[in-house]
């Protein structure tokens, strides 16, 4: 097991660097400069810029010298943010979108997982219809329009939570809710198909056949083996949703990091751009470890070599 | 004898979008302390919906016992709520499967598997239950209970998970052991080994066993008493000598028929021409009508009686009316190879 966790993360490392080349690369091939969207600036001043940030190099060698400092754990200054570090930058914004991606998922697949073994054990009846048609509204319907729904029945009207920022715990009930309600319904209709297909195999009816009674055969026997395909698709939603998500967090006005990021873009701040991108792929590429031992975790099948046999 | 099953005019029915299904029409069974009855017929016949149904584990829907009793020591199951049920499988009732690769849950270890039966039945503690596992995997022949205990179905291979698959049918030593196909996902091999033990285990415990299975060979390995189904229905049942050397009924010489001969490598298989009714639509006199080479008009037109040739063998056949042609079982129709 440590040996496999060493290996997962040599890959990790290399499948960093990868990404950050890539991206580097493709960053300069963007049109624009940082400088694009200053204030008017003489030819000359741009120029004394350009050099300052080392903009005038030649783009290997541009490369070479970021990769040093990436690997030395240094993400440069941003172009924009008064020159602030970047690593700074994204800790400072990246508490706010951990918290409601967190929340969302928790409380999403919660919710989503329980609607759809109600579908799936209710199969065909009024609450299996149900449980679909809050999934294939939770699913088509953007969240934007779920967040302004939220905002003005919850928050103008009934007054139960606040309305936008980021002041307390309060303050990210709605978000949370608008965010999670995609993931109710995936969740819902993945754990609805699964157990529907766990539930017509074998050991279940070996189950039934030991007197086990119908809730202990759908929490012991049912859901463990359905929860796979699930964290499949769990984990890389999660990673998107923690990183920040620009629409929910422009409409509640949450200093995010996805507002940030977008922002980053636009205005050509490659220090922003590298950074944020390198920080989300290093979240997935965790997530994805994450993951794959939570396989050996839910099923012994899958449990990994060098673990004990 | 103590009959300790009695199944009365059982008909279960499956509602699908192309209308009824009819899958068992009227089956008798009965079942005395400590014997093993055969049930067998092709695929399709009902064997293994008459076996789910005495376990009321017919999902419904769309399944639903339509009609009939299932009298286990005297009390009605069909008439049994599921939480009456509950307590009823496994600890006086149980059932192992045909694939013993799938019938065990892969993510829970096999002493978890067994020793559930335990706690839900005997209420024994986890220590208790352990110790029970153990002996029982001891039981059916697995060697080091102990640490086997801890591992995975899939840490097991197909025998073995057999085995495994009946310690938990026996778990809380259950009056009657239904056993559905239990060697035919198996190589051969492994299914003496599986049919022997499972003689052994009812020598020591002393559990009847009801044997669905479509092997006649198995059968004959296995078990006193026959009960031989199609289309729904049992057609004749009688004590294994009876069915083998003395059947009635034309399915049965077909059965016999289409066994492979030891010592017969040059001829070919011979099999019972047609398929089996369509149960949506059952005919109204004998289902094997259409494929019995002896079949007069009355046989189309109505369902034959079950006529008594001795006190243990019954047949359901026209043939075996006082007003019918005298025929013979065909020569083919004969137990093939030693016995």
């Amino acid at each position: 097991m440590k040996g496999y966790i060493f290996q997962r993360v040599v890959y990790m490392v290399i499948t960093l660097l990868l990404i950050a080349s890539a991206t580097f690369f493709l960053m300069k091939i963007m049109p624009g400069t940082p400088l694009s969207n200053a204030e008017k600036l003489s030819a000359e001043q741009e120029a004394i810029i350009l050099e300052k940030y080392g903009l005038n190099d030649p783009v290997p060698v541009q490369y070479i010298k970021y990769m040093g400092n990436i690997l030395t754990g240094d993400l440069g200054n941003s172009f924009q943010f008064d020159g602030r570090e970047v690593t700074t930058l994204i800790l400072d914004r990246i508490g706010p979108s951990a918290q409601l991606g967190i929340q969302a998922i928790i409380f999403g697949s919660v919710l989503g997982i329980l609607l759809g073994i109600v579908s799936a054990i209710r199969y065909n009846t009024i609450w299996d219809y149900g449980a679909t048609l809050i999934a294939v509204i939770g699913k088509s319907i953007p969240s934007f329009v779920f967040a302004a729904l939220l905002q003005y029945y919850v928050g103008v009207k009934l007054q139960w939570f606040p309305v936008a920022f980021w002041e307390g715990w309060e303050y990210s009930v709605l978000p949370t809710i608008a965010l999670a309600v995609f993931v109710i319904a995936i969740s819902a209709r993945f754990t609805r198909t699964e157990m529907l297909e766990v539930m017509n195999q074998d050991f279940i009816t070996t189950a039934r056949a030991k007197g086990v009674s119908g809730f202990a055969v759908v929490f012991k026997h049912g859901i463990r083996n359905a929860l796979i395909p699930l964290i499949t698709i769990m984990g890389p939603l999660a990673v998107g949703l923690m990183t920040g998500t620009l629409v929910i967090e422009k409409i509640f006005a949450v200093p995010g990091l996805g507002e940030q990021f977008v922002r980053s873009i636009t205005t050509n701040d490659y220090p922003v751009i590298m950074g944020t991108t390198l920080f989300f792929s290093f979240f997935l590429i965790l997530i994805i470890l994450i993951v794959d031992i939570l396989y050996g975790v839910i099923d012994p099948r899958i449990r990994l070599a060098g673990g004990k046999e | 004898m103590e009959k300790i099953l009695e199944v009365k005019n059982l008909h279960v029915s499956f509602d699908t979008f192309a209308g009824e299904v009819q899958a068992v029409r009227g089956v008798d069974i009965d079942l005395t302390k400590g014997e093993t009855l055969a049930i067998v017929g092709e695929s399709g016949s009902g064997k293994s919906v008459t076996s789910k149904s005495i376990m009321r584990l017919i999902p419904n829907p769309p399944g639903r016992i339509k009609e009939g009793e299932i009298l286990f020591e005297g009390k009605d199951l069909a008439k049994y709520s599921e939480r009456q049920m509950q307590k009823v499988r496994g600890s006086e009732i149980s059932m192992i499967f045909q694939d013993p690769m799938t019938s065990l849950n892969p993510t829970m270890t096999i002493g978890n598997q067994i020793m559930e039966g335990l706690r839900i039945h005997q209420k024994m503690s986890k220590s208790q239950a352990t110790a029970r596992a153990i002996e029982l995997l001891k039981l059916v022949g697995i060697p080091n209970a102990e640490s086997r205990l801890k591992q995975y179905p899939h840490q097991f291979s197909g025998g073995m998970r057999q085995r495994v698959v009946i310690a938990i049918a026996l778990a809380c030593n259950p009056k009657i052991l239904i056993a559905d196909e239990p060697t035919t996902a198996l190589d051969v091999t492994i299914q003496a080994q599986i049919l022997d033990l499972m003689r052994d285990l009812q020598d020591k415990t002393g559990t009847a066993i009801i044997l669905i299975t479509h092997d006649l060979g198995v059968v004959a390995n296995a078990a006193q008493r026959v009960a031989v189904m199609y289309g729904g229905q049992i057609v004749e049942t009688g004590t294994v000598d009876e069915i083998f050397y003395k059947p009635k009924h034309p399915y049965t010489w077909g059965l016999l028929a289409s066994m492979p001969k030891v010592g017969d490598s040059g001829s070919e298989l011979i099999a019972i021409p047609g398929s089996p009714p369509d149960l949506s639509d059952p005919p109204k006199g004998c289902p094997f009508a259409a494929r019995c080479p002896h079949a007069m008009q009355v046989c189309v037109d109505h369902m034959p009686e079950a006529t008594e040739v001795s006190g243990t063998h019954q047949a359901a056949c026209w043939l075996l009316d006082e007003r019918a042609p005298k025929v013979e079982k065909p020569a083919e129709a004969t137990v093939g190879g030693a016995r």
